[in-house]
């Protein structure tokens, strides 16, 4: 049964193993406990009608999302965190839940819901990396999602200014509680990772590897060197095998420089006018007086 | 809460705790839902394990009063401050702090725990008041509905239910089963009584904020009639939970409940 399962994800770009959650999640989970599984990403028009990523398929049934998966995985091939006492699996709990609640929010912000993001990389990346209709219905999905999450959580704002304040805010507020629970060990709890490691990685490695235009709220991370350096632990351990080159988006790359070469020119034609006017006006007007080459 | 309002609070934090703080919140006996009695009690709760003095005033449009639109919520002078961690900031500002003998470490796993209780606690409750259908046709409705004049009753009911579902269908609970709700309760109520490792209070010999959180739920759902009471049941299979629950009532509000 093992070796017919098959995991849907979402394809990942700069190092990162999937652009989703919960896609990180199943990956990390899988690549902990070893489960046999043919991973295919969600590139062509058959996995996009059928499965919605993450969801894992063996046999005949179909599991999505990662609790669920979750679930399922440990039926068959137990439990990721036996070795925690009571105490420390109810702070697991906890610190999962803190995770999943404060911190789900502000990806879902900085994808989707941030314009200068979504219009500039985000929607671009996904609208390159599914294919035809599936990415026009995708990312309009998500978007109304991630503005539904929003909504509801900041009922009385409606200016996207506050409600990024306040999104800033709980990012800075979970991001410190996880650091000092992190502290300065290897993983949170002993010497392996644990389901904790498996979802507070996913959720800071988009914020940690994806370059977006407006990173405000991602720079906050250097604030907490100990969550960066966690992240790369776990890179150099479980995803060596990631590629770090850029997949989907390389053409924007260089049309950037050559943005800001035009730019550059732009501006010596700038100067060069201005300055020609102003001479030209001196001399016009006789504050300049040149040598008699009239 | 706006960038002015929030610095106006910093530097109103020097100034002593006034007099006349109200804390407003909904009728007790005949409107206010699971919830909100929840969460006002914990504030309650909060403000007593402090020490600091204030008068409830009940109001029945406190609901449309509060600044973030969610009870219970304080006057103290000048500021209006809504809902627990906001109002524990304030009062910290002033210098009166529970958790000032709590290490970093502490503090964070401390507000791991009150996003959980708040995440599973709070929205069971508002998953059985506004989606069990018994529940809602017997005490939700007719409670919520129970300040406005007929029509209105009845909108204002839908319009409430449609935010409430809404909320749920967002944080995955809509699509749960009543048993899969009990389950998450359960295990939200094994968690605490873990960590709680048979000491007095979660931290220490000293009670918290979280402490004061726990109470004002637990309270709250042990001793609220419902039509189903099965979420009570869960919750007094956990007798350390209890007596947490009986110490805080007897040593801050000077009465004892059989639960």
């Amino acid at each position: 049964m093992a070796t017919t399962s098959t995991l849907h994800i979402i394809d990942g770009d700069y190092g990162l193993v999937s652009f989703d959650v919960g896609c990180i999640e199943s990956i990390f989970y899988a690549r902990l406990k070893q489960i046999p599984l043919e991973i295919k990403f969600q590139n062509n028009l058959k996995s996009c009608a059928l499965y919605n990523a993450p969801s894992w398929q063996s046999g005949d049934s179909t599991v999505e999302k990662f609790p669920n998966i979750m679930m399922q995985w440990k039926k068959t091939h137990g439990n990721l965190d036996e070795g925690l006492n009571p105490k420390e699996a109810s702070e697991t709990l906890a610190l999962i839940n803190l995770v999943t609640m404060k911190l789900f929010p502000v990806i879902e912000f900085l994808y989707w819901v941030d314009q200068r993001n979504s219009e500039e990389f985000t929607n671009r990346w996904f609208m390159k990396a599914l294919p035809f209709p599936f990415n026009y219905s995708y990312t309009k999905r998500k978007r109304a999602e991630a503005l539904q999450l929003v909504e509801t959580l900041y009922p009385v704002d409606t200016d996207l200014d506050v409600v990024k304040d306040f999104i800033t805010k709980t990012a800075t507020q979970c991001l410190s509680t996880i650091s000092t629970r992190l502290g300065k060990s290897k993983f949170f709890y002993g010497d392996n990772p644990q389901i904790l490691d498996v979802v507070v990685y996913a959720h800071i490695a988009p914020l940690v590897k994806l370059p977006f235009p407006a990173n405000d709220i991602p720079s906050l991370l250097s604030m907490w060197p100990n969550l960066t350096e966690f992240v790369k632990r776990i890179d150099a351990k479980y995803f060596s095998d990631v590629k770090r080159e850029v997949k989907y988006l390389a053409v924007e790359t260089t049309l950037r420089q050559n943005d800001d070469e035009v730019s550059y020119a732009a501006i010596f034609i700038l100067v060069v006018s201005a300055t020609s006017l102003v001479v030209g006006f001196a001399v016009k007007r006789g504050f300049l007086k040149l040598p008699s080459m009239f | 809460m706006v960038l002015v309002d929030r610095i106006q609070i910093e530097l109103g934090a020097q100034e002593p705790w006034p007099k006349d703080v109200k804390l407003f919140q909904p009728y007790e006996v005949e409107q206010i839902l699971l919830p909100d009695n929840a969460n006002c009690l914990a504030v309650q709760a909060f403000l007593k394990m402090c020490n600091l003095d204030f008068q409830v005033e009940p109001r029945a449009n406190a609901e449309a009063m509060s600044p973030s639109g969610k009870v219970p919520f304080i006057k103290a002078g000048a500021f209006v401050i809504s809902e627990l961690e906001p109002i524990v900031q304030f009062i910290n500002n002033k210098g009166i702090t529970l958790t000032d003998k709590l290490d970093p470490e502490m503090k964070s796993d401390m507000r791991a725990y009150m996003s959980l209780v708040h995440n599973v606690m709070e929205v069971a409750e508002l998953y059985i008041c506004w989606c069990d259908k018994e529940t809602y046709n017997e005490v939700t409705s007719v409670r919520y509905g129970s300040i406005y004049p007929w029509p209105l009753n009845h909108i204002q009911n839908r319009v409430k239910r449609a935010s409430v579902i809404k909320k749920l269908k967002v944080l995955g609970w809509y699509q749960k089963s009543m048993s899969e709700v009990f389950e998450e309760v359960e295990n939200c109520c094994q968690a605490l009584t873990d960590r709680l490792e048979g000491k007095d209070f979660f931290f220490g010999d000293k009670p918290t904020e979280l402490d004061a959180l726990v109470f004002g739920h637990l309270f709250t759902i042990l001793t609220t009639p419902l039509p189903n009471s099965h979420i009570a049941n869960t919750v007094r299979n956990y007798p350390v939970l209890i007596n947490l629950v009986q110490r805080i009532e007897k040593d801050y509000f000077k009465r004892e409940t059989k639960h």
